[in-house]
């Protein structure tokens, strides 16, 4: 204890610190009576001119109570009388250190003594001083919500709604005031002046925009990935949009969206980049608010708070074997401190159909099916009664009507800054423009938010949503249940209703509209997501985070086929139940860790596991024979045939690991490194594991100086990377020998003798598809970054295709499920976003992305191509509709060269069965390659690809006083469309038809009665069109009620708007719709490979809605 | 705490890493390891196996292979068969295939999909502990009946073809090669498994299921001994073999076999086992439904309702029956239609008919969709495979073969005509050999049309080339058959496109 007397205490200062804990320590444990009673101690001293030294000798010697203290320290004090008696240590020290720059401390029987500059103020500090101010906006507008904190401490406020705020603070403290999207504003605080007026300029640039990426959030300056943002002022205009994937429609560089079909609650697909498989889904992964999600886009757009677009390998490695596709984050909104702020968003609209089908009339159309019949050797099908009866039936008409929308949406938000809250309840309804669809849901969300000590908090995310769809088929092979097909294809000659009322029958055939009006076909969807996390800060800059939750979706699909149907009634009624349950559990934990060391080299690391447990369950059942129905599918007890009944299990887990380090050097130079490692149940036992490392760099060549001065970039910055990420949706169990069950009749009787088959080949190496993406990006800003641009070059190689091999079926089996092939998908990205007018009363900025990519199949597997099929035209086996092979695209149409028709006397020898009228198709080749003099499957060649390879959107936005206007127009070019509408329509009612071959008409190129002759085919070049568009999407125009000049004060602000959707659309297709995508159904690869058909889609519309939103 | 961390974070990164967590669980299908276990998953391969013969593509394919789609290959290329839409079954009927159609491709596919599925059995079936040896020389001996009939139908249609059995399944559990492009086998070579494979057979099923030891029901649609006795007889008669034949049909005679008394009754969808069938892939409506009726039902018939006479008799062939053979009413060849219409034959020289009449471009049998049967979409139309009808006519063939016309020959004939109360053929000096091998070819054809076996009695009598080529010559097509290039199908063109080992000269 040498450290303790004076005499010894000619350390340094940094020894001495050690030694002063080492003697606390000491002290603390082995004499604490003694320690305890110590302050109370009583001095007497009677000393004139002495030094601080002198005096805690003196101290020492009557108390015994060490004394800790540099000696340097001692010697700069000056000297001082004291003279008291009996008095207690501290307040004779507290006397005579008065006027010292001395202070001290009495713990654990020592003394210790401190410089007065470098101490806490551990006996009474100063009091702080109460600062008060208010925040305005540049244009004077109060700014509430702005966050005031004292740099350095843990106090912090918010501003209130008047832009005010109280806060205390210490000289010499400085006070700083942020908020996004303004520029911080901070003061040095002299001790003197207490009130404010602070100014917060808005910020022209986003870089200081928080980025969410997954497992943490970055600032967008701070970005070496490639990144599209959305946020919901974006979103959510003023237009109809019932989820978040049409939400992004046309709003980020590379990202494509389309529909299936415009139906009511109908498929909504996304490709990031072009797509990366053939069989597995290109759909990229959906992650709500850091659960991934497979539903994820199907949430309530108005609990949106932003989306963020991972494009690249850099940004969606950290989601390894599930990010090739891309990743789409979804964050939603949450609750900030504050005074609650209500708001009301609700709009009301109605839809129109763009554009009728040009059919015959009715008259027209017996005479045509009449000279057909009788051309072809038949009786004419329509009787001379038929004949005058002046049936005329428009089932288009008949079928559709005015659409309606509407939506209500009301949110509560707000909180201290302890507790913070967000709800939001919501209700979207859409009666179809076709008759009998419509969907339906209702939503609720609670978001909350606790933040127990500074260091600890905890939150919850709970969302609900109920949705209804009347739903109807569109897709298929041809049966009356596709209800377009009967729609676009009926002769407006057969009747519409018996004089009872009910639909009347032609021939034995229901009517068209019989079929859309009576089947029963309800969908119900529930889904329930429940997640929540807690954050513990370890250290400064340290935190562990843990995420768990569950989402659990069902699904149940109730249909019903009646009497007033042939096929209903032949069956008695038939019912069938399809329920499906999906459950999902995951469980997270990660550490964040960021700091800075000497001020330039700054490091952000994440590191964490997650294990994720799915579980898929599935019961169908089918019966029929009722005696009534009324039962519907409601009670399937009632039918006496039961048809089908079936159980599916099917769990699938992943455990996954994963790190990510970005450094950054100056702020100039970054670096980012991600790496996953991910295990799923879903691959062969000899490739359950996958790893899937990433690297890029970034250089903010705008911080140079050398760049600044040249005057051109307010921000420029080069980024590049590079990684390898997964896909891994591919179903369940594909890898595995599987046998499943059949019945088999063997006996006398109507016995089943059940018998198993096997169902699957076994493929132990099967494993995840692996994507390689490069990535180049240049982020520009010009003029204050008035004037924003962004290029990404980027070029993606798909190996390891999950693949259906043909194989030569002596296996059992026409293909196995390997990973073979590889795709590649090169293109470029540019998006420039540009403030044009920036004044007072005027505004005007403009949006303009523009994306190219081009597909390449570079192999598949050794294999020459494969061809696809799609539903027949008209009816029976399929037909093939796109081949691919190396060196092509997914999706080229493959079919025959339309020749024309062959006229009278005309010879065609390579159709030697063909007659005056059919149609004629080129000789193009042979088995050997050369044309053979006759028209078969040789003659096939490509004649055109589905996926656009430039996509586009223009946004446009004016305000002017309270009036907003935006303008948004969306495109896709160099693709073509199947117009299989036109072909059925060519072929039967429509009025194409009436210019047909005939003998009176030979010079025309419509065939005499269709495409299905014995060569050439349905498939042919006469109906692949150029379908490159650019449409209207949205034009809104909104007006901000100035609510401060009214008797509405409570108010914080009304907008109310007009909007119409797909208000124009130019293009060369002579289809209804540019859009649409019939086989873009439930399953992937369908989408996949054979995307381009317009075939009997539901009729595309126009939407004219009028909306308002009130604040609180 | 700091330390919990770590170890929490330690234990969850050890955890990821751990097979177990991410150890599939399965739990709606069989595997390898379970699926056959005890005598009932015996059973019930085998059972799967039978299924192949008409769903061979799984459950909803109700119109595949036995099923009714084999007589695009072996009836629509014939004087017999006819489809009057377009595409490739059209073109199947008017003999103008090319090896891109997707008939053959079926043909192949369905085929293969029954061999294999036995090899997959035979493979794991002689494996079990749990059975006895009889049970696995029943189940075995069932499993290479069914292997056989698949080879005889892809050497009918392919000739040489890809030769796999239960070694092919060991090879590829030891070390998988599902894509390995394998060459064909010769027909000759084929044919010694078919041979070994129908004695086994022979050898080890009983003459029927009534009180089996294995089997507790009477079990009809099962392989017999006579099955395997009766296929490999008319693998004799391809190969021209006739003493072989000749012997075999001598054994059937004994197993108790005999005519059914009516020729429709036979067909009638009720029927579904009776002392004429030795071999029938058997279907009832609500176990194992079949859409035989929807394809080969008539048009807009009152009786028979919504069905596509999608496969039809052509005219020129139903022409060729005498107005007392009973077999000439087994056809919907005029009758007032559902709109009303009068359907029937167009009369000689005409083509457009007047008004209120119909005339149809072929003729719906009720072979396959009875008029008295199911009215429901699906059906349970039992489709033959090998019936005493055919025996008695190979040994009339084979006799005629070996030793020109006898009494015996003409008798068997007789007594097939008998039945269905047509003509009887004169005496045996009446006929030379070339003379009643054309009757015979003549009584086959009325007795088996749809039942897959015209092509082959063409081919097997050297008249496929003549007769079809006549008949497309008479209804105004091309003739284009060279017996030559077409006595085999070609190998279909997505096969030739990946396997490189076969070839296609001189086929279509």
């Amino acid at each position: 204890m040498q450290l303790c007397t004076i005499a010894s205490a000619r350390r340094t200062t940094k020894q001495l610190k050690v030694s002063q804990l080492l003697a606390l320590l000491c002290f603390a444990t082995a004499a604490p009576a003694y320690a305890a009673s110590s302050p109370d101690q009583v001095v007497s001293l009677s000393m004139k001119n002495a030094s601080a030294k002198e005096v805690f000798r003196e101290i020492n010697k009557q108390t015994g109570l060490n004394i800790l203290a540099d000696e340097a320290v001692l010697e700069k004090s000056g000297r001082g009388n004291i003279v008291v008696n009996n008095m207690p240590v501290n307040d004779a020290l507290n006397i005579f250190l008065r006027n010292q720059p001395l202070t001290y401390s009495i713990e654990g029987g020592a003394i210790i003594v401190k410089n007065k500059t470098a101490l806490q103020p551990a006996t009474t500090p100063p009091p702080p001083v109460e600062i008060h101010g208010v925040v305005t906006t540049d244009k004077g507008q109060p700014l509430p919500g702005a966050t005031v904190t004292v740099k350095g401490t843990k106090l912090g406020t918010v501003t209130n709604t008047d832009g005010s705020f109280k806060i205390n603070a210490n000289p010499g403290e400085t006070l700083e005031i942020s908020m996004v999207g303004f520029k911080a504003w901070s003061v040095k605080f002299d001790g003197k002046t207490t009130t404010f007026k602070v100014t917060l300029s808005e910020e022209v640039s986003n870089l200081t925009d928080v980025v969410v990426v997954g497992y943490g959030t970055t600032k967008k300056k701070d970005l070496t990935g490639s990144i599209s943002s959305v946020s919901s002022d974006q979103m959510n205009l003023g237009g109809v949009t019932s989820n978040a994937a049409q939400a992004i429609q046309g709003r980020a560089a590379g990202v494509q969206v389309s529909q299936s079909n415009a139906a009511p609650g109908g498929q909504t697909i996304v490709r990031i980049r072009g797509g990366n498989s053939i069989k597995s889904t290109n759909e990229p992964l959906y992650v709500v608010d850091g659960f991934p999600s497979e539903t994820g886009k199907d949430i309530n757009p108005n609990d949106i708070d932003d989306i963020q677009i991972l494009k690249d390998a850099s940004s969606t490695a950290i989601y390894g074997a599930r990010g090739a596709n891309g990743v789409v984050m979804i964050t939603t909104k949450r609750g900030k401190s504050g005074r609650a702020a209500i708001q009301y968003d609700g709009y009301y609209g109605t839809q129109r159909i763009i554009k009728e089908f040009d059919k015959m009339n009715g008259l027209e159309n017996m005479q045509v099916t009449n000279a057909k019949a009788i051309e072809k050797g038949q009786p004419a099908y329509y009787t001379a009664a038929d004949l005058a009866s002046g049936r005329d039936n428009d089932w288009f008409k008949l079928s559709t009507r005015p659409g309606m929308v509407q939506s209500h949406n009301l949110s509560v938000s707000g909180g201290t800054a302890e507790d913070r809250v967000a709800l939001s309840g919501s209700y979207f309804k859409q009666d179809g423009a076709l008759k009998n669809t419509s969907f339906e849901r209702y939503s609720v969300r609670l978001n909350y938010d606790k933040q127990f000590t500074p260091r600890f908090k905890t939150g919850a995310s709970v969302y609900a949503s109920h949705a209804y769809t009347n739903f109807k088929t569109y897709d298929g092979n041809i049966v009356p249940s596709n209800v377009m097909y009967g729609v676009i294809t009926a002769s407006p000659a057969i009747p519409l209703y018996n004089a009872d009322g009910s639909y009347a029958r032609f021939k034995g055939r229901d009517n068209p509209l019989a079929w859309l009006m009576t089947p029963t076909n309800d969908r119900y969807e529930n889904k329930v997501t429940i997640n929540a996390y807690a954050d513990y800060q370890i250290l400064d800059g340290f935190n562990f985070r843990v995420n768990g939750g569950t989402e659990y979706t069902t699904t149940k699909e109730g249909t019903y086929l009646p009497r007033d149907l042939v096929d209903g009634e032949k069956v008695q009624g038939k019912a069938s139940v399809n329920d499906v349950a999906v459950t999902r559990n995951l469980v997270e934990a990660y550490f964040t860790y960021k700091k800075v060391f000497n001020q330039i080299h700054s490091f952000n690391a994440v590191a964490g596991v997650s294990y994720q447990s799915d579980q898929n369950q599935r019961h169908y059942s089918q019966v029929q024979k009722f005696s009534t129905d009324a039962f519907l599918y409601h009670n399937l007890d009632a039918g006496t045939e039961r048809l089908s009944s079936t159980s599916l299990t099917i769990p699938s887990k992943m455990a996954s690991a994963y790190g990510r380090i970005n450094y950054s050097l100056k702020d100039k130079y970054l670096a980012t490194f991600t790496v996953r490692r991910d295990g799923s149940s879903r691959f062969g036992g000899n490739n359950r594991f996958g790893v899937f490392p990433s690297g890029s760099i970034a250089w903010r060549a705008g911080e140079e100086d050398f760049i600044k001065d040249l005057n051109i970039f307010s921000n420029l910055k080069v980024r590049g990377g590079y990684g390898v990420t997964g896909n891994d949706r591919i179903g369940d169990y594909i890898y595995m020998s599987l046998f499943g069950p059949t019945n088999v009749s063997l006996g006398e009787g109507s016995a089943s003798y059940g018998g198993t088959v096997i169902t699957r080949l076994p493929n132990e190496d099967l494993q995840w598809e692996s994507t390689a993406q490069l990535d180049i990006g240049i982020d520009m800003g010009f003029f204050n970054n008035r004037v924003s641009a962004t290029i990404d070059y980027y070029r993606k190689k798909t190996n390891k295709l999950i693949f259906d091999m043909p194989i030569g079926d002596w296996n059992g089996f026409a293909t196995q499920t390997v990973n073979a092939g590889s795709i590649e998908n090169k293109g470029i990205e540019l998006s420039v976003t540009t403030e044009n007018i920036v004044n007072h009363a005027f505004t005007w900025n403009t949006t303009v992305n523009i994306a190219y990519n081009k597909q390449n199949c570079l192999d598949l597997g050794g294999r020459p191509y494969v061809i696809t099929q799609t539903a027949n035209l008209y009816g029976g086996r399929g037909m093939d509709f796109t081949k691919l092979e190396p060196g092509r695209e997914l999706s080229t149409f493959y079919g025959y060269i339309y020749d024309g028709v062959i006229k009278t006397g005309e010879a065609h020898p390579a159709q030697p069965n063909s007659k005056p009228g059919d149609p004629k198709f080129k000789d193009i080749s042979g088995p050997n390659g050369k044309p053979d003099g006759i028209i078969d499957a040789n003659d096939r060649t490509y004649l055109g690809h589905a996926n656009p390879h430039y996509i586009y959107g223009i946004n446009n936005n004016f305000t002017y006083k309270g009036f907003e206007l935006n303008i948004f127009l969306q495109g896709a070019l160099d693709y073509s469309l199947y117009n299989g509408t036109g072909l059925v329509l060519e072929s039967g009612p429509g009025k194409a038809a009436l210019n047909r071959w005939t003998t009176t008409n030979e010079n025309t190129d419509i065939p005499r009665d269709g495409y299905a002759i014995a060569y050439g085919g349905l498939m042919n070049s006469r109906f692949v069109e150029n379908a490159s568009y650019l449409r209207c999407k949205m034009l809104m125009l909104g007006y901000n009620i100035p609510v401060a000049k009214t008797f509405l004060k409570s108010l914080r602000g009304i907008k109310v708007y007009g909007s119409v959707q797909n208000l124009f659309t130019i293009t060369k297709y002579t289809g209804s719709d540019p859009e649409v995508n019939s086989n873009l159904n439930s399953s992937g690869s369908n989408a996949n490979l054979s995307s381009g058909l317009d075939y009997t889609a539901f009729p595309a519309y126009r939407t004219f809605t009028a909306g308002l939103k009130l604040n609180f | 705490m700091k330390y919990a961390y770590i170890a929490l974070t330690t234990l969850l990164l050890g955890a990821s890493s751990c097979k177990k967590m991410v150890e599939p669980k399965v739990y709606s299908y069989l595997t390898d390891a379970n699926a056959f276990l005890t005598l009932s998953d015996a059973k019930a391969a085998v059972n799967g196996v039978y299924s192949r013969l008409k769903q061979p593509s799984g459950k909803s394919d109700a119109w595949m292979y036995y099923a009714g789609f084999q007589v695009t290959i072996s009836d629509l290329t014939t004087d017999i068969g006819h489809a009057s839409s377009g595409g490739d079954v059209g073109l199947m009927a008017d003999c103008q295939w090319a090896p891109a159609n997707t008939y053959l491709a079926f043909a192949w596919q369905h085929q293969y999909k029954l061999v294999t599925d036995a090899n997959i059995s035979l493979y794991y079936i002689p494996k079990m502990t749990s059975i006895t040896d009889a049970q696995k020389d029943q189940f075995t001996a069932e499993l290479r009946f069914l292997r056989a009939l698949g080879y005889v139908d892809l050497t009918d249609a392919f000739g040489p073809a890809i030769l796999v059995t239960e070694e092919t399944v060991a090879k590829n559990i030891a070390t998988p090669d599902y894509e390995a492009a394998l060459p064909t086998t010769p027909v000759e070579e084929i044919n010694k498994l078919i041979i070994s494979d129908l004695e086994f057979a022979a050898a080890h099923l009983p003459t029927n299921y009534l009180s089996n030891p294995i089997y507790s029901s009477n079990d009809i649609g099962r392989a017999t001994k006579g099955a395997a006795l009766s296929l490999l007889c008319k693998l004799y008669m391809r190969e021209h073999q006739w003493q072989k034949a000749l012997d075999l049909t001598t054994e059937i005679m004994k197993l108790g076999y005999g005519l059914y008394p009516s020729y429709a009754g036979l067909f009638a969808e009720k029927n579904k086992w009776c002392q004429e069938n030795i071999f029938s892939a058997l279907a009832d409506p609500l176990v194992d439904a079949v859409e035989i009726m929807n394809h080969f039902g008539p048009l807009n018939n009152p009786q028979v309702t919504d069905r596509w006479q999608y496969f039809a008799v052509t005219w020129y062939f139903w022409n060729t029956f005498a107005a007392n053979d009973d077999r000439k009413q087994m056809f919907y060849y005029d009758y007032i239609g559902t709109d009303d219409l009068h359907y029937m034959q167009a009369p000689p020289g005409q083509t457009n008919p007047p008004a209120g009449f119909y005339y149809m471009p072929d003729v719906a049998t009720t072979k396959f969709a009875d008029p008295h049967g199911s009215t429901t979409y699906y059906d349970g139309h039992v489709f033959p495979i090998l019936r005493y009808a055919d025996i008695l006519l190979c040994r009339a063939e084979a006799l005629n073969e070996l030793n020109g016309p006898s009494t015996e020959a003409i008798g068997l004939i007789n007594q097939v005509k008998d039945r269905s109360h047509a003509t009887n053929l004169g005496a045996p000096g009446t006929f030379t050999k070339e003379t009643l091998r054309d009757k015979i070819l003549q009584e086959r054809g009325w007795e088996f049309f749809f039942e897959c076996k015209r092509r082959q009695d063409l081919i097997r009598m050297g008249k496929y080339e003549s007769v079809v080529n006549a008949y497309l010559s008479a209804v105004g097509k091309v003739p284009s058959i060279q017996i030559a290039r077409d006595k085999y199908f070609s190998y279909p063109q997505a096969q030739l496109d990946l396997n490189k080992s076969i070839s296609n000269s001189g086929r279509r």
